[in-house]
């Protein structure tokens, strides 16, 4: 499902990319590429016709993608999605990246409603781990895997299953540490001071399964090897 | 007396000066206000609202000063749990406006946001 909406997407992009130029054409004014651990990714910029206007991110293998086979073509994107922009033409996509890309060129294409040119950019993605610090703040830890709250895959079934896999365990990650919702003291919005988080030795030794970032993008599996 | 009037104007603008830098640096108090929704049991969403003059864009929210996470203005929703939000005095926010913060702004319990904006980004100030 999720494939077919890419193709969809990928060719509503195509056709907006080749449209011909017209008076009231846009165009991106600037953005930004925000590489964080763990294949956490963040484009921010802004769009010259203002709000509501829709902003498309296209991240592919360096060059065109025209005249590929339909086959070949999934391979070579890395990420795609579309969102409004608001205020002052300003946008902000997110997305966590398959660690298949790790090490690799990446072309970023922005385009967007009336733009005749996307704006490319292309960089290289470092390499990294999949372990616990690779896991975005305003995540929990449930059982054996780990989800952000904005994850589509944060479903009943779906923590029940975690749960039943990994025991009844659930923390939160603040600032960078790591919290015990079950803990009776989690009650509190008191409790989540930084000498109540959990130790950084503990943390690390975590065996954990899966970890679903924000975008929904699916599971990546952790390193099977804990830091320590 | 020559020596006095200098001396006045001296202070004068001494005190000019230190008002309006204590006003750059303490910036316009205005009001914003939030809404606390729920997701389902474990899940709260957050919104922000802020005076349409600012024509910020983007918001950050912390609990205390760790980044819960950040969303675009108007309507972007933070969503975490429940317990973190049962205290807004802990909360509190930094809204941009083009990548440039402009002002900050501490949550109180009656919805309301008091916000400190930084001289020079109202339109019109």
């Amino acid at each position: 499902m999720i494939k077919k909406i890419s193709i969809i997407l990928l060719f509503s992009l195509l056709f907006m990319f080749s449209s011909v130029t017209n008076t009231d054409s846009a165009h991106i004014i600037d953005y930004t590429i925000t590489l964080y651990e763990g294949g956490n990714i963040e484009v921010q910029g802004i769009i010259s016709s203002g709000p509501d206007q829709q902003v498309t991110l296209l991240v592919h293998t360096p060059g065109s993608l025209t005249g590929l086979p339909q086959s070949e073509l999934m391979e070579h994107i890395a990420f795609i999605d579309q969102v409004k922009s608001t205020t002052n033409g300003t946008f902000l996509i997110r997305f966590t990246l398959h660690p298949k890309w790790q090490g690799q060129e990446l072309q970023f294409n922005v385009g967007g409603t009336d733009v005749d040119e996307p704006l490319r950019k292309i960089v290289t993605i470092p390499t990294y781990p999949i372990n616990i610090n690779s896991v975005e703040n305003n995540s929990v830890r449930v059982g054996i895997d780990v989800y952000h709250l904005s994850s589509p895959a944060y479903t009943p079934d779906n923590v029940v299953n975690s749960l039943i896999e990994g025991g009844n365990t659930i923390y939160f990650k603040l600032g960078g540490r790591w919290y015990n919702l079950l803990d009776s003291r989690a009650t509190s919005a008191e409790y989540f001071k930084k000498e109540n988080a959990i130790d950084d030795d503990i943390v690390n030794a975590w065996q954990l399964d899966m970890w679903y970032p924000r975008n929904g993008l699916g599971a990546i599996k952790f390193d099977p090897v804990p830091l320590n | 007396m020559k020596k006095n009037k200098k001396t006045t104007a001296t202070v004068g603008a001494a005190v000019i000066a230190a008002t309006v830098a204590f006003f750059s640096m303490t910036g316009i108090v205005m009001e914003g206000t939030y809404k606390v929704t729920d997701i389902d049991e474990n899940r709260k969403a957050i919104t922000i609202t802020v005076p349409e003059e600012l024509q910020a864009d983007i918001y950050e929210l912390y609990f205390e000063d760790a980044l819960i996470d950040k969303a675009l203005l108007p309507d972007g929703k933070v969503i975490t749990v429940p317990v973190l939000l049962a205290k807004p005095e802990l909360l509190n926010v930094k809204i941009y406006r083009l990548r440039e913060m402009i002002g900050t702004g501490e949550l109180q319990e009656d919805g309301t946001i008091k916000l400190k904006v930084k001289r020079g980004a109202v339109k019109g100030d």
